[in-house]
């Protein structure tokens, strides 16, 4: 009989540590433990399983020992993958981990394409999609807080909570189903009212679900924040008070213009990336010009805009102009310099439409903890913390094929039309919600209606 | 002892044996029908009525692809009612009760008047095997019938075991033999043999019920036939009755539970849930406090009544007290009494949609020896096997419904592709995922001209349904293009119907539009449409009134047929295909899908395997 091959890779990440973890799975892992692991004491014979081993790893052939570490075999299914899964403990050098790796390789294993593991835990049941696709973005969370939306996610928190909507969704459905099918049996129905408000319920809920995607995309993904504002107004100095200590990853993002510096910070756990659009100076002929560049390009891509004034002079054509360019964003306006006399006129501002301001000094540091704070929430909007949230876009699609279905079957309700057509749209939006935990079954129906119902004449 | 050479052996008499001998014979194939009993032929072995919900539509679809079964009950039916009447078209079903004896006789006289056909009466113990294929049959008394084909209908009999209360004999059915040595044959030839549960009412006498005291369940007047090409319905009519347990028949019930076989524990296996026994729904759903019995006449011409809610398996003296606890039957005295039954049944996720097995080439099964219940379910599997067992004699591709194309086809595929999960299947609208398109009413347009194509149907009903295609498409056109104006006259007849007022011109299209508007009511708006058949009338009226929700069916067909068809070869090693889980394998080794449609059907097939197969296909195809 044909098996999965057995795969091998170091799932700690290369450079120098204390400890890496070369990872086996497959028919075969055993098998490689035994050739290549020698336990203290020299004993031989069957490795219990989920248990940690001392022991050595010794190139078989030469005997050379490589080092010591500590080994667990699971046997499947217990284990991550749903397969017999090998981990090998060792010393973190790169150069050892790479020879203990080779050895695996060398007694039969196959190097591990990215993400093998979890396709395989995938695959074998262990996982559903949803719960798939969370180890992806818990591997690539970049703070705590994103961590643990990912983690949520892997522990199936979506996925329970998709499943109690879908459960919300069957009931409605094994109502309209028993209608037709069992209609001369004596059986107490939902009224067309009742199926409609339960609908709808349902269809509030999924919206929720929606409305949470922004939230954890925030949180997956990170915030884009522009700093605009014209030259010496102290978008640098901004920049650099507020990444401070709160300095967490500099990435170099590809394809960024040279004009663009970016930082990123931690705002209370959500990642933000904070653009400095330093380095464009504007000649008097160039005002319009300089306003297109901004809008057309990073203000466009940005969740929100930090505009910066200087307070300690007069509001100029320029100001206006960048203030006039982002009148579709999430914008937060800080008057800097406020350390200085003010000299800025307000009620340019609020001629603008702009009430809201803040006064700070990147320069005293003033007022910029309170900044952090706003500009937080106006990220993510008010500040209540959703159950679960939705981090990925094909789940969001599916929802809102999902919700559309809903509002057709609430739209078939209040036609009054009979219950095949409301069974139509339902099904619809059952298929919406099994797309982001991938379920497929059409029993369960009918399941429910005998489980329900005192049917059969 | 050889005695006869067929090209077609059909073993047994029931609804699946009937059609599939019929089917086989008409299309020129020398059959032959065996059964165990040449007076049970056509036996209605427990209520005494064909159709229902789902069920009607698998009879008139039978109708379509020329078999018998609703001809014969339009013969002999004596109350017929359309179902769900309230609902849209695509639900409506047709029930009637039947005069049991005269469906019988009806049914052997089209078998006997059949040419190409032989009745034989004999218990068939042993299946004939060479070399993978089925060579034929062998009865009791040793009797040896070769056959090409043979096809299996063995319905409750095999290892039939009936009990009423601890009390348990041997037997197909009530006054029936079972078949003792055919399950061990087939289980020695290697098929997975299961065993199955199912029940019936005791049967009352007639001259004992208070009938004036029930409430009368009248029949449709005029009767509406099942059969496209029946006239009119010429049988005398005569209503059902309605009457109620009540909490003393519960208590009745509830003090002698224990004695019911099924929960002494002497039943081990399980029974349909939509058909449960009156101790069932007495014990799952206490808090009802009466359940509905229909008394249904089982004849003109006897006296024996079917209480329909009445099934038990308790010991006969429980089943005379509780009968007699019930209104309008407290001097009723049972006839013959309610009883349970056990059966041996064979997986049916061991055939192929052409319902031959995998395992014998040449082996047809259909009915309840495929874990169906149900006359229509029955009848439809026997149509289905009769038409594939003669198409492979003559070398030609098996004929397989698709789920969008008929009930049959759902019913099918389910089976081959789910099989029975443990309980005895049986058809509902719900599990047709194409629900809107498969309407009783179009069952002659979706199917005559396959059923003509094989050579069942007749060459009038093929050229009846194309035209009526032809005019339906007219009609449509027709009312798209007829317009009225708002006149005051107009707007007085919406008014009276519930409608709306026009304000502006409108065709008579957008007012069938409206829910309230039915096609009849059209003739009130434009008298030139008066000559038109309802049956017309409907078909255009179902397009244009749920014209979106059709649109969607259809758009769920057209995905539905791209995976449909993706086939499978016979030989894939799934063994071979990295990716897959081990479960994963071993169920696509065991049921073999002919489709990718039909892998992604069969349970625990995640849509990330189906994902991995397509792929795999692909690559096998470039390479």
């Amino acid at each position: 009989m044909y098996q999965e091959d057995t795969i091998a890779a170091v799932a700690t990440p290369m450079g120098e540590g204390g400890v890496a973890i070369v990872r086996v799975s497959g028919p075969d892992a055993e098998r490689i433990a035994r050739e290549i692991f020698a336990r203290s004491g020299g004993r031989n014979g069957r490795l219990r399983t989920h248990t940690l081993h001392y022991g050595t790893i010794c190139e078989p052939k030469t005997g050379e020992v490589l080092d010591e570490v500590l080994l667990t075999l699971m046997r499947k299914p217990r284990s991550y993958t749903g397969e017999d899964v090998v981990e090998v403990h060792c010393h973190g050098g790169p150069f050892l981990v790479r020879r203990i790796l080779e050895l695996i390789l060398s007694r039969g294993a196959r190097h591990a394409e990215p993400g093998e593991f979890t396709k395989r835990a995938f695959l074998n049941g262990r996982l559903d999609l949803a719960q798939a696709e969370g180890v992806l973005d818990l591997i690539r969370a970049r703070t705590e807080k994103g961590m643990r939306l990912a983690l949520g996610q892997v522990r199936g928190g979506l996925s329970r909570w998709i499943g109690e909507l879908r459960e919300d969704l069957l009931e409605i459905l094994v109502q309209v189903e028993a209608a037709i099918d069992f209609p001369e049996e004596e059986i107490e129905l939902l009224q067309r009212d009742q199926l409609a408000a339960k609908t709808e319920a349902l269809r509030g809920k999924i919206a929720e679900l929606i409305g949470s995607y922004e939230w954890g995309r925030l949180f997956r993904d990170g915030a884009r924040v522009c700093i605009a504002g014209k030259p010496n107004v102290g978008k640098s100095s901004l920049l650099n008070a507020l990444v401070g200590e709160e300095r967490v990853i500099v990435t170099e993002v590809p394809g960024t213009t040279r004009d663009v510096v970016e930082e990123s910070i931690n705002l209370g756990g959500l990642p933000v990336a904070l653009w400095d659009t330093a380095g464009i100076r504007r000649t008097d002929d160039q005002v319009e010009k300089i306003s297109v560049h901004f809008t057309r390009k990073r203000i466009a891509e940005a969740d929100a805009v930090l505009a910066v004034l200087d307070g300690s002079c007069p509001f100029s054509p320029e100001d206006r102009a960048i203030l006039e360019s982002l009148k579709e964003k999430k914008v937060l306006i800080a008057i800097n310099k406020s350390d200085l006399s003010p000299r800025l006129d307000m009620r340019e501002l609020t001629g603008l439409g702009y009430k809201e301001t803040m006064l700070i000094s990147a320069k005293e540091d003033f007022g910029l903890d309170h900044l952090k704070q706003e500009l937080r929430s106006l990220l993510l909007g008010v500040e209540i913390e959703p159950q679960v949230a939705l981090t990925n876009l094909r789940h969001k699609a599916a929802l809102e094929r999902a919700q559309a279905s809903l509002n057709e079957a609430l739209k078939t309700l209040r036609r009054s039309l009979p219950p095949e057509f409301v069974a139509v749209d339902l099904r619809d939006a059952k298929e919406g919600l099994e797309e982001v935990i991938g379920v497929i079954s059409n029993d369960d129906i009918l399941k429910r209606i005998f489980d329900q119902f005192c049917v059969g004449k | 002892m050889i005695y006869n050479t067929y090209d077609v052996i059909v073993v047994g008499a029931g609804h699946a044996g009937i059609e599939a001998s019929l089917a086989a014979s008409r299309m020129g194939a020398k059959t032959l029908m065996l059964t165990l009993n040449l007076d049970h032929i056509g036996q209605m072995s427990c209520n005494p009525a064909i159709g229902g919900i789902g069920k009607g539509h698998l009879v008139k679809e039978i109708d379509a692809l020329g078999g018998e079964m609703a001809r014969a009950i339009d013969e002999t039916g004596i109350q017929f009612r359309m179902l769900n009447t309230k609902k849209g078209p695509a639900v409506r079903a047709s029930r009637a009760q039947a005069d049991k004896a005269l469906y019988r006789q009806q049914m052997k006289r089209v078998l006997e008047n059949c040419p190409n056909l032989a009745l034989r009466q004999g218990s068939v113990e042993r299946l004939l095997v060479e070399g993978g294929e089925a060579k034929g049959v062998e009865t009791q008394i040793g009797e040896i019938f070769y056959g090409r084909r043979v096809i299996l209908t063995t319905g409750t009999f095999l290892k039939g075991l009936i009990h009423v209360g601890d009390r348990n004999y041997s037997a197909g059915r009530a006054g029936d033999f079972a078949v003792q040595g055919l399950s061990d044959s087939l289980n020695e030839l290697g098929f997975k043999v299961g065993r199955l549960k199912t029940g019936t009412c005791p049967r009352l006498d007639g001259r004992t019920i208070d009938y004036a005291r029930l409430q009368a369940q009248y029949g449709d007047d005029p009767p509406i036939p099942f059969s496209f090409s029946t006239e009119k319905i010429s049988q005398r009519q005569i209503p059902c009755h309605i009457t109620y347990t009540n909490s003393r028949t519960h208590e009745i019930i509830k003090s002698a539970i224990h004695r019911s076989p099924m929960y002494s524990g002497i039943i081990k296996s399980r029974g349909p849930r939509y058909c449960p026994s009156i101790e069932d729904k007495v014990v799952r759903f206490a808090d009802k406090e009466r359940h509905q019995i229909f008394l249904e006449p089982e004849g003109a011409d006897t006296v024996e009544v079917y209480p329909n809610g009445l099934s038990t398996s308790l010991p006969l003296d429980v089943q005379i007290e509780m009968v007699r606890s019930i209104q309008g039957l407290e001097r009723a005295e049972i006839m013959r009494p309610g009883y349970a039954i056990e059966y041996d049944y064979v997986e049916p996720t061991q055939l192929y949609p052409s319902l031959e097995t995998k395992l014998i080439k040449g082996l047809y099964h259909a009915g309840q020896i495929n874990g169906t219940t149900g006359y229509e379910e029955a009848a439809a599997q026997g149509l289905m096997a009769g038409i594939n067992a003669v198409l492979s004699l003559r070398g030609k591709e098996p004929t397989i419904l698709a789920r969008d194309k008929a009930y049959i086809g759902v019913l099918i595929d389910d089976l081959v592709t789910k099989g029975t999960d443990g309980e005895p299947y049986r058809m509902f609208t719900s599990r047709a995922e194409y629900r809107l398109l498969l309407r009783e009413d179009n069952a002659d347009l979706r199917l005559t001209d396959l059923g003509y194509k094989v050579g069942l149907a007749t060459e009038e009903a093929y050229r009846l349904s194309e035209d009526k295609k032809g005019r339906v498409a007219g009609l449509i056109e027709a009312l798209e293009n007829s317009r009225i104006n708002p006149a005051l006259e107009i707007n007085a007849r919406l008014e009276s119907l519930g409608s709306a007022p026009l304000r502006g011109q409108s065709s008579l299209a957008q007012l069938l539009r409206r829910p309230e508007i039915s096609f009849s009511d059209l003739v009130l708006f434009a008298p030139e449409f008066a000559g038109v058949s309802a049956s017309l009338g409907l078909q255009a009226e179902v397009e244009i009134k749920y014209s979106g929700y059709v649109q969607r069916q259809m758009e769920g067909v057209k995905r539905f047929r791209k995976i449909e068809a993706v086939r499978l070869p016979a030989d894939l090693d799934y063994m071979a295909i990295a990716g897959l889980s081990h479960e994963v394998r071993e169920k696509l080794t065991l049921i073999r899908p002919c489709t990718l449609g039909q892998a992604a059907r069969i349970s625990g097939i995640t849509p990330a395997a189906i994902s991995l197969l397509s792929v795999y296909l692909k690559k096998q195809m470039v390479a």
